[in-house]
């Protein structure tokens, strides 16, 4: 268990630059004590979170996977934290990091280290998801809360209450005092419009639904369908980390009813481990010790054995 | 004088409290961390999972280091006449994360950075770089770094106090002087970093700048905690305005209250009991700038009563307003890329000149 297990400090890490793309970006490096495994977990976070991760959370993981082996690199996003380099939006997972990626694994596999593991949050698992099928001596991926769907984070709220409001609801909400106010305000006037957008195409889209009681499952995206086929071909083992009340979570349940389900069941060695309660954002510190002490018993059992699969004790979504 | 009932005042407007933490003397036998910066308790958490190990027994938990240390990296970047170095630095076993932005000539002066708490960090973060950079292509060396227990520092959060990073902040400047040279340094904090710049600032001197700093930290706190209550009253309408002293009791019974997957620990909220800016804020002070971060377009009655104070002590005080919405606690959907934020860039200009006018004011700006 995880919690038995001794941690390193600093004095294992480097600090590094590297370039990726047209940027320098700026990462910290573990190196175990002694190399057991010849493999290296790089950390993805999610859009707009800089290397550490809420809470320290990538420092934590990086210096436990250190101590059992593993060598990490926590890094920060061209545009975010010490890289450098400007955003040009807000990140958006229909376009990951991928440049970000490319030049990380060039500089950790210039250490001499072959095997990759990717661990990416949201906006970073989708990252990790994009590259991995083209990604030599990958050993597994950890999606953590992947978003399903192609949105800007901005765009995510409204999508969501399309979703979950009826169509009297929504018309009720929007004439209301609170909503009309909202409009002067940019933020939620781009919910609004992304709202209405969403509730339009549910409503043109629900007749053919009725005549052909089909699984609209159109919203899931290629880049995420595609990736997860990609790696059951390779045999690269995944995990996916969802909370109960992730909207991602709902979204994935959805989901398996079209091609994700047809997928998930041609890839045996992809196991799916949902926490009760919140998980997206790691809102408390509960959540953020359970993913962690689920991801390393994971990449612990992949790296020995590269047999990751059935089900789980915390239930398999 | 600002409300801050624990703080005693004297008649030169410091603290007493401050002035013991200036001679290292408060609380030293309830202190949690001794002078080098390490745990007393003999028992720290790692995380929330309870193992418990002792941080000074080479033989716990914790691995000793494998090889010497000097893990440094650096960068060169011709074009902004800038070069930065990161590196794991300081006395004691628990190193702190530091990077060093100076400009690739000889710089003419220094300036540490003093990051906020938790959650606030990941707000200024960008901030932070971005001053950083500018002032070093106009000459001025700025070092930034993570406290004890947070970032890439080594060490817990839960054995931070106030003095644990009063000392960071200290070795931050040792850091800097050694690194380039320089003989004049300011301090600049942002938050509960405004009240850490301060106190180093009452401890060597120097020009201090601050953002939205924390004026009161009980208050701080306590602002936290009605945070959490009010959000935690959105998900679930059933939890009470009551809440509020149950959390502090849970902090008094656990050692930590999780906000929105941060924790407070109770080190820090007693070792900061007593403590406020305005004792921080006295002689050894150059002068100071105050910069409002937040909606409004004049200076909020807390700190323009400071202000007033501080300028009725003659010290040199000067204030900016930054008109921007700011939400230091919540990581919502959205943030500003600092880099094209009016706002940013209204505080970064206006604070890179205040700086430049005290720390180097023979030299130009060049950018």
């Amino acid at each position: 268990m995880i919690g038995e297990l001794q941690h390193l400090t600093s004095a294992h890490e480097t600090p590094v630059f590297f370039p990726a793309g047209a940027d320098t970006l700026f990462g910290v490096f573990t190196r175990p004590p002694a190399d057991t495994r010849g493999t290296a977990a790089l950390l993805l976070v999610g859009g707009g979170s800089i290397a550490t991760n809420r809470n320290r959370i990538s420092v934590r993981l990086a210096r436990r996977l250190g101590a059992d082996g593993f060598h990490a690199m926590r890094l920060d996003y061209h545009g975010v934290g010490e890289s450098t380099g400007v955003l040009a939006r807000q990140p958006t997972v229909s376009e990951p990091f991928l440049s970000d990626l490319e030049g990380t694994v060039r500089w950790v596999k210039a250490q001499g280290i072959d095997r990759l593991l990717l661990i990416g949050s949201c906006f970073g698992a989708r990252t990790a998801l994009s590259s991995a099928p083209d990604l030599g001596g990958l050993q597994g991926v950890v999606m953590i809360s992947p978003p399903l769907r192609d949105l800007a984070m901005d765009e995510e709220v409204g999508t969501r209450l399309a979703s979950r409001v009826g169509a009297w609801q929504a018309v009720r909400r929007a004439l209301s005092f609170r909503a009309l106010l909202g409009w002067r305000d940019p933020a939620r006037r781009r919910t609004y419009v992304q709202f209405m957008k969403v509730k339009a195409r549910m409503l043109w889209l629900l007749p053919t639904r009725l005549r052909h009681r089909d699984v609209d499952d159109s919203w899931v995206s290629r880049e995420l369908l595609e990736p997860i086929q990609a790696l059951a071909r390779r045999r690269v083992p995944v995990l996916f980390i969802f909370g109960t009340k992730d909207y991602h979570y709902e979204d994935f349940l959805l989901a398996q009813q079209g091609r994700l389900g047809t997928a998930l069941k041609k890839a045996p060695l992809t196991e799916v481990l949902v926490i009760e309660g919140p998980v997206h954002a790691f809102p408390n510190v509960e959540v953020q010790e359970r993913v962690l002490e689920l991801t390393f018993d994971w990449l612990e059992r992949v790296a020995t054995s590269r047999s990751g699969t059935g089900s789980s004790k915390e239930g398999r979504g | 004088m600002l409300a801050c009932p624990a703080m005693v005042s004297r008649e030169d407007g410091r603290s007493d409290v401050g002035a013991d933490i200036d001679r290292g003397r408060l609380d030293p036998a309830t202190s949690p961390v001794d002078e080098d910066g390490r745990d007393r308790r003999g028992s720290v958490g790692i995380g929330t999972i309870g193992v418990a190990h002792d941080p000074l027994d080479p033989d716990g938990d914790v691995m000793s280091p494998a090889r010497d240390r000097d893990p440094s990296s650096s960068r060169l970047d011709r074009a902004a006449g800038i070069r930065e170095e990161a590196s794991f630095f300081g006395p004691g076993r628990w190193k702190r994360f530091g990077f060093l932005h100076a400009p690739i000539g000889e710089p003419v002066a220094g300036l540490v950075i003093c990051c906020p708490y938790q959650a606030e960090i990941l707000r200024n973060y960008r901030r932070e770089v971005l001053l950083a950079r500018r002032l070093s292509a106009q000459g001025i060396a700025v070092q930034r770094f993570h406290y004890v227990g947070f970032g890439h520092s080594d060490g817990d959060p839960s054995f931070a106090t106030f003095q644990t990073m009063r000392e960071d902040a200290l070795s931050a400047a040792d850091q800097l002087v050694r690194a380039t040279g320089v003989t004049t340094v300011g301090f600049l904090g942002t938050r509960w970093g405004g009240l850490v710049a301060a106190s180093a600032v009452a401890s060597r001197g120097g020009h201090l700048a601050l953002w939205e700093p924390v004026v009161d930290p009980i208050r701080y706190f306590d602002e936290i905690f009605r945070f959490l209550i009010l959000y935690q009253m959105k998900e679930n309408p059933t939890i009470t305005k009551s809440g509020e002293e149950a959390l502090l009791d849970r902090l008094r019974r656990e050692g930590s209250v999780d906000v929105l997957g941060h924790t407070v620990d109770l080190a820090l909220y007693e070792s900061a009991r007593g403590l406020g800016l305005d004792g921080f804020v006295g002689t050894p002070t150059a002068s100071t700038l105050l910069v409002q971060i937040g909606v409004g377009r004049s200076l909020r009655n807390e700190y323009a009563s400071l202000v007033e104070s501080w300028r009725g002590r003659g010290l040199d005080a000067e204030t900016h307003v930054i008109r921007d919405q700011e939400t230091w606690w919540i990581s919502g959907h959205r943030w500003p890329i600092h880099e094209v934020h009016p706002p940013t860039k209204k505080l970064i200009a206006a604070t890179t000149e205040w700086l430049r006018e005290r720390l180097a004011p023979g030299s130009r700006g060049s950018r």
